[in-house]
């Protein structure tokens, strides 16, 4: 018997699953609240469209989401990989960074989420800020490690043949270091998106984050559920962008 | 630990002297291993019924005190089954939670809300009437009571959600908000309310009117149904463990006030002040007609639960509100009746 | 200071460490070879002969004594003295042309001049119809060939290599041998080249320095004829020629003896 490819075994198991929760919610065996139906899912996905929630439309509240998203992480995943940059090359600069870092890393952002609102406030400021401390400790991690993980031939190599100190950083370090940051890249956004919904609790009224958040309220999990879907398909999208690129830019990588 | 059989058998003596023969019959069930009770720390009389122990010797059981956030996540605490008894949950949660079917039903009020819960304005943006709101940022959290409010208030007043910027905003996060004066106003509770009018803050009053206008509000407690079937004889012990602490707060504030200071963390003097601000409304109170009402005689609370959750549907926050009979046969007062007996 | 050599080697000492723990991996090594010299040094683990060539390159300081190149003293890396690795140690996000290009790049050299250079050694690498590839595409063979070409770009005065076929199979190291003899022979380059096997030592060198362990020090230099003498011959018919086979287990008994000493 041949087996199956693997993209027909994704589809085979999303059909399942999309089987199975249109049988549960068919055959009544699940309240709406609970889980709503593939019905339910629809009138409500046209409610968001047509009325929007309370006050802005669906792709408004996406919009927003993903312009709150894009420039935390543009910014924290910049900076931190110009960090990590600096960090890797600098034993003392190292030392000084690292406790910051490794303490920022692990830490839940709603911990400093009243922090934030007494330093930037209850504007786009903090909540973009949430996102970009989400994202800088992950790129800086993964840009720091990219550079300790250059082999060091290649830098004495580089040397050899008559590079500077500079320009063995820019055409030897900062390319070799490329694999790792991109993906230091892709695990940041992750954490961007999961932080999304923690940084729209600040004073909120806009945002995919914050609908989910006030629909989930009072089980209204028709809107919950779009709201979910959304933003998963949306970073899975985003997702797929970034490596997509990735094979592109480093396409050497690992080989 | 050694003396719990000792003060569980002597809860169930005082339980079964107190509900009466009539209630004498369903006695016979095991009392239950322990239950599970959501709450809010705040300064009110159910604070001392806590502290001092009378909760759990009224329920006949060990209880698992369980701090919540807010009311809506009560309601989901019930739906999983880890709640048995939801105290002092708002109306507005209440209402919702009745609308849509869940498992709970309203067995007492711990207090009518009044101007406990207010408006605040910054002095310093000079508002003085509802039309000075415009342009206006103010705060408050979603889904709560206060939420509910200040909506009244907007619809009551002409005001659209556009010409006022509602931000949703938790108790502390208002008070560091308006530590930076980025907000203008909130609809909030205390602590966070006193906090604000000490920061420069001016109280706004909106109570009154919106009790009239249908937008009263209210503090419940709720009981799983299934609690509550099983367990009669424990329900009727912790209403009269809240009854009994209201009884203090009446005879002796002072001694009160003490007592749930220590369990809310403020000072005897806060609260006080905080407990003054709300209408405690007294067992036998509340099977009148302006409240919860009798057996088959839902009181005026199931209309002000109708009207809530019609309001939550205006707001798209419930899909759909069922006619006021839903919600009149959601007020079970026969406990309370056997409380109060 | 008047001495003659191209390189030199003057008393030099590396020791790694501090008190009782340190080691002299390099002890007093004198040395000194014209330009155009082909020099094998050979030894077991643990001579100092990378050491050494790290002294010459620049990436390794003496803890005593003076190394210098045409009458200068080395003070770090520079593009006068190309390295190539036991490893190609390649750039891999550049192609084949700008891995052979960096060099002349980074030294900010006359475009049109660096890309005639590229091109000359290219193909006389045989790697020219490759130049767009990257070095992931290559075989090992062409990437050892490749990283050789790197460093010829920049006409360097010495070319020292560690090992430089060491991870090659047999047959394509024979290959690699000969095309080295044959770009040695048509540039008059001097070479330092370090390896574990004698017969490709005896094989290149116009000299075969063996070296001992413990602490490093030069044992003995052998001058040798073949590398001269092989040049229109067919490899095996030099490796198997009588002489060839003498001098090669002449150095292999030195070796050896030095093992049994051990």
């Amino acid at each position: 018997m041949r087996s199956l490819p693997n993209w027909a075994v994704t589809g085979l198991s999303i059909l399942l699953v999309l089987s199975a929760w249109v049988a549960v919610t068919r055959l009544g065996l699940v309240r709406d609240l609970f889980l709503p139906g593939p019905r339910d899912l629809w009138l409500g996905l046209q409610e968001l469209l047509d009325e929007g929630y309370k006050g802005r439309t669906l792709p408004e509240h996406l919009g927003m989401s993903l312009l709150r998203v894009g420039t935390g992480f543009l910014t924290g995943a910049l900076a931190g990989t110009a960090l990590g940059l600096a960090m890797g090359v600098s034993r003392k600069l190292d030392a000084m960074a690292a406790p910051f870092i490794e303490f920022l890393r692990p830490l839940p952002q709603l911990a400093y989420l009243v922090l934030l609102i007494v330093w930037l406030g209850i504007g786009e400021g903090s909540k973009i800020s949430m996102l970009f401390l989400a994202a800088l400790p992950v790129a800086a991690v993964a840009a720091r490690d990219g550079v300790r993980n250059i082999p060091p031939e290649r830098l004495r190599m580089a040397a050899a043949l008559g590079a500077s100190p500079r320009q063995v950083f820019w055409h030897v370090v900062a390319p070799s270091a490329l694999p790792e940051i991109l993906t230091g890249a892709r695990l940041a956004l992750g954490i961007v998106y999961a932080t999304l919904i923690a940084a729209e609790i600040i004073a909120g009224s806009s945002g995919i984050g914050w609908m989910i958040l006030d629909a989930g309220r009072f089980l209204r999990s028709d809107y919950a559920f779009v709201g979910i879907l959304v933003i998963g398909l949306t970073g899975i999208a985003i997702d797929r962008l970034l490596l997509w690129l990735e094979r592109r830019i480093v396409h050497w990588a690992g080989r | 630990m050694t003396a719990l059989p000792l003060t569980r058998r002597s809860a169930l003596a005082a339980a079964a002297a107190a509900t009466g023969a009539l209630a004498l019959p369903r006695l016979s069930r095991a009392a239950p291993a322990k239950v599970n009770v959501g709450f809010f720390t705040e300064a009110k009389p159910t604070m001392i019924a806590k502290g001092q122990g009378w909760f759990a010797e009224g329920v006949g059981a060990p209880i698992t005190w369980t701090e919540y956030g807010s009311g809506a996540e009560i309601n989901t605490a019930m739906v999983g089954g880890s709640c048995d008894i939801g105290l002092a949950t708002g109306s507005v949660a209440t209402a919702a939670g009745i609308a849509q079917g869940l498992p709970f039903q309203v067995i007492g009020l711990v207090d009518n809300i009044g101007p406990a819960e207010e408006m605040t304005v910054r002095t310093a943006a000079n508002i003085r009437s509802p039309a000075d709101f415009k342009g206006k940022k103010v705060a408050t959290p979603f889904g709560s009571t206060s939420h509910f409010r200040l909506l009244g208030f907007l619809k009551t007043n002409g005001l659209s959600q556009r010409d006022v910027t509602v931000l949703d905003m938790k108790p502390a996060a208002i008070q560091a908000a308006w530590a930076k004066g980025e907000i203008d106003a909130a609809y909030v509770w205390a602590p966070a309310k006193s906090k604000i009018i000490e920061a420069g803050g001016t109280p706004f009053r909106t109570w009154d009117a919106l009790d009239k206008a249908g937008y009263a509000i209210a503090d419940t407690i709720i009981v799983h149904n299934d609690f509550a079937k099983a367990q009669p004889a424990s329900v009727v012990g912790f209403l009269k463990a809240y009854g009994k602490a209201l009884g203090m707060w009446r005879s002796s504030p002072e001694e009160a006030a003490k007592l749930v200071a220590q369990q809310a963390g403020v000072s005897p003097e806060t609260a006080m002040a905080e407990m003054k601000a709300y209408e405690f409304v007294d067992l036998p109170a509340q099977t009148g007609e302006a409240w919860l009402g009798t057996p088959g005689k839902p009181g005026k609370f199931a209309e002000v639960l109708k009207g809530t959750a019609d309001f939550l549907v205006e707001q798209r926050s419930l899909r759909s509100a069922p006619p006021v009979g839903t919600f009149g046969s959601a007020l079970n007062t026969h406990f309370l009746q056997q409380a109060v007996a | 200071m008047t001495r003659p050599g191209f390189v030199r080697f003057d008393e030099v000492s590396v020791r790694y460490g501090e008190g009782a723990g340190a080691v002299l991996a390099l002890e007093r090594a004198d040395l000194a070879f014209a330009q155009g010299d082909f020099v094998c040094i050979v030894g077991p683990s643990g001579c100092g002969k990378t050491t050494m060539l790290q002294t010459l390159a620049g990436f390794l300081r003496p803890t005593g004594g003076t190394v210098s190149l045409d009458g200068r003293p080395v003070e770090g890396p520079a593009p006068e003295r190309g390295v190539v690795f036991q490893q190609p140690t390649l750039f891999p996000w550049m192609t084949v042309a700008a891995n052979a290009g960096f060099g002349p790049r980074m030294r900010g050299e006359n475009r049109a001049q660096a890309r005639e250079r590229v091109e000359y050694w290219l193909r006389t690498t045989g790697l020219w119809e490759f130049r767009d590839r990257y070095p992931y595409e290559l075989s090992g063979g062409m990437q050892q060939r490749l990283a050789i070409a790197r460093a010829l770009c920049n006409e360097p005065k010495v070319l020292l290599m560690d090992e430089p076929f060491g991870a090659l199979d047999a047959l394509t190291r024979e290959h690699m041998q000969e095309e080295l003899h044959a770009v040695w022979r048509r540039t008059g380059m001097t070479v330092v080249f370090i390896t574990h096997s004698v017969e490709e030592a005896v094989y290149l060198g116009t000299e075969v320095v063996v070296m001992s362990p413990r602490p490093g020090r030069i044992l003995e230099r052998i001058p040798l004829p073949f590398a001269r003498e092989a040049a229109d011959q067919d490899i095996r018919r030099v490796k198997s020629g009588a002489g060839f086979i003498a001098a090669r287990e002449r150095v292999l008994s030195l070796i050896w003896g030095m093992q049994h000493d051990a």
